[in-house]
């Protein structure tokens, strides 16, 4: 009896007993928790990710830049051309009519030398002859008079007078006019006789005259015959570069639509989504696509779907769990456009997308034993950032307002590639995004 | 003063406890801190000095936010199912402090009781005040002070009192009884000590 008396005031004591609090003990508390139980430093892995995704963003942006065609098809193109031509100089070169390769006679029919810059050019003269060089005159007697030079006098075995020489037009500057001053009665007859020369016979300035500024200006044409399709090409080049130019363009969007998201094949309520966008297209083919859309996902998930880096309290009660969280998606979409006409474009698209966990809301509905329930509610703020973490699948139609301003259609699936929020949650979505959609640069058809 | 556990209302508790499972510093100090006279009332028990059971309760409180993902309450009062849970783990670092420095200490000798002073009276006792009873507890030896509080305070049988501190069954009754007379003894003395300062 006494002993029970004695261990009930024990116990009374022991219920009654509270100790002061020493604030000191707190302290003792955190060192051992910093050492056991080390935080994570959420900055550091932010920061660790965000390098990622630039270094990402840089090589996806190198590498296209890289395998863009370049200059050197046109330029190539321009060497063809250019080799094109000069086999064409060449050959205007080769096909013209020397000045005695025709073997033509002096006094006789003569093809007729055209300038090939159809100038006409004829700057020949012919100087008299001064039969008192005879000595100078050889066996033929030939005496090439030169326009601008002094009679220079050439011997040949050629009776023609025409020098075999004389066929090279780059050299035809030397190439005088050539008077033949033969005259059969000279050489038969003695020397005491004298015969009246006869009247040196005009050369047919057509056949024989090579004028030198005409000469100087078939060189300059070649140059010219030589450069004109490199012109060509490089302004055709120009034209295309401009014309691929104006196929680039880049657009601003603004979306809204209904959404509505869902873990497995529960789905919760449809709610709005809203966002703006930004787009570049190249060669009016291929768009790049990203933005930020707003929308609140609701949804149920199930204990087993519900899956944190924490076992929650209770968990065994646990029936289910409903979440409404406002979440910031940024996609990264690449879509190919069809191209059916001007005024509308179907197109398909894929990308990733990322979510940022603005507002999770979470009740957790559980139910013990006895039939008691309970609710709790927990909240959450910019905790949870998913990067990547959402492959988006869309088709749609555009449709050309006006030269600036098009309205699309795009229906949309989001699948999950891992688990988003603090449920860890594999969250789907599916939707339709309005959008219009404005030209800001680019060819404004 | 109102016991701070008592501020947390159930909601905020469960609340709390999910951030202490995600390693939040915040709501591992606002347990600590709602939690801690009730804790410390435990933990002094077991120890003679403040350091001591500063050392238990905070060895304690690392087990629990270790081992709180593990936790699912019991019954639908989540406050007294924790309250309960934390008590538990308390007591067993307790014994687990004890084990570590005092187990050579179990048992003692008949012969070395303190000193020989008449048995207490009811009325005696009852003129103590529960802090002078449960620093009487604090002025035990280890293994009288570890057995009267796991029998007579959390109700342990002898024979878990046995398996826990890894003694027999005999020494566990037996320190029991030479505990209860020892507490007496000292709270014998802490009321003639009383009694003649208020006769000064």
């Amino acid at each position: 009896m006494q002993s029970e008396e004695f261990d009930k005031r024990i116990i009374d004591a022991a219920e009654h007993h509270y100790p002061a609090y020493n604030e000191k003990a707190w302290s003792k508390m955190e060192r051992l928790l910093d050492k056991h139980m080390p935080q994570e430093d959420k900055n550091r892995r932010r920061g660790i990710l965000f390098l990622l995704l630039f270094l990402l963003l840089s090589g996806g942006v190198t590498w296209y830049f890289l395998t863009q065609p370049g200059n050197d098809t046109d330029s190539r193109s321009i060497v063809n051309k250019g080799s094109s031509s000069d086999s064409e100089v060449s050959a205007r070169v080769s096909d013209k009519p020397s000045a005695g390769s025709t073997g033509t006679p002096l006094n006789g029919q003569a093809n007729s030398q055209e300038n090939p810059t159809g100038s006409g050019e004829s700057t020949t003269s012919v100087s008299p002859v001064n039969l008192n060089n005879r000595d100078d005159l050889g066996s033929t007697g030939i005496l090439e008079l030169n326009s601008k030079n002094p009679a220079s006098r050439k011997k040949s075995n050629d009776p023609t007078g025409i020098n075999s020489e004389s066929t090279n037009p780059k050299t035809s500057i030397q190439q005088d006019p050539i008077v033949s001053a033969v005259t059969p009665g000279i050489s038969d007859q003695p020397d005491n006789q004298i015969v009246a020369p006869t009247e040196p016979k005009k050369p047919d300035e057509k056949l024989l005259t090579i004028p030198v500024e005409e000469k100087v200006t078939e060189t300059n044409d070649v140059k010219k015959a030589e450069e004109q399709p490199l012109q060509t090409a490089k302004k055709t080049y120009e034209a295309e570069k401009d014309r691929a130019k104006k196929q680039n363009s880049l657009s601003f969007s603004l979306s809204a639509g209904p959404d509505v998201s869902g873990v497995g094949y529960n789905f919760g309520k449809v709610q709005p989504v809203y966002g703006f966008g930004l787009g570049y297209t190249f060669r009016d083919r291929f768009t790049v696509r990203t933005g930020l859309y707003i929308a609140n996902k609701i949804y149920t998930a199930s204990p087993k779907e519900y899956k944190p880096d924490y076992p929650i309290p209770n968990f065994n009660y646990l029936q289910k769990i409903d979440a409404d969280c406002r979440v910031y998606e940024i996609p990264l979409i690449v879509s190919y456009n069809f191209g059916a006409g001007k005024k509308h474009n179907w197109f398909a698209a894929a990308g990733l997308s990322s979510y940022l966990m603005k507002k999770e809301t979470y009740d957790y509905y559980y139910k013990y034993p006895g039939g008691t329930t309970y609710i709790h509610t927990r909240q959450i703020n910019n905790e949870n950032n998913h990067f990547f973490s959402g492959a988006s699948l869309s088709g749609g139609y555009t449709r050309q307002l006006n030269k600036t301003f098009s309205l699309s259609a795009e229906p949309y699936v989001k699948l999950p590639l891992s688990g988003v929020g603090a449920g860890d949650i594999r969250l789907q979505s599916a939707g339709l995004l309005i959008s219009v959609n404005a030209k800001l640069t680019g060819n404004k058809k | 003063m109102k016991p701070l556990e008592h501020l947390l209302s159930a909601d905020e508790l469960t609340y709390h406890l999910g951030e202490c499972a995600l390693n939040k510093r915040e709501s591992q100090k606002i347990i600590y801190n709602s939690f801690y006279g009730y804790a410390m009332a435990v933990c002094d028990r077991y120890t003679s000095n403040e350091e001591d059971a500063i050392e238990i309760l905070n060895d304690g409180f690392l087990k629990i936010f270790r081992e709180i993902h593990h936790y699912s309450p019991a019954y639908a009062d989540v406050v007294s199912s924790f309250k309960g849970w934390l008590r538990k783990i308390m007591v067993y670092t307790a014994i687990d402090h004890f084990r570590k420095y005092h187990k050579h200490k179990m048992v003692m000798d008949l012969d070395q009781v303190v000193m020989q002073v008449p048995s207490v009276g009811e009325t005696a006792v009852d003129k103590l005040s529960y802090e002078e009873i449960i620093r009487g507890i604090q002025e035990l030896s280890p293994a009288y002070r570890a057995v009267l509080n796991l029998f007579i305070i959390e109700g342990l049988s002898h024979d878990e009192i046995a398996d826990k501190l890894g003694i027999s069954t005999g020494t566990s009754k037996s320190n029991l009884s030479k505990a209860r007379r020892q507490l007496q003894k000292i709270l014998f003395k802490q009321n003639q000590t009383e009694a003649a300062k208020n006769a000064v």
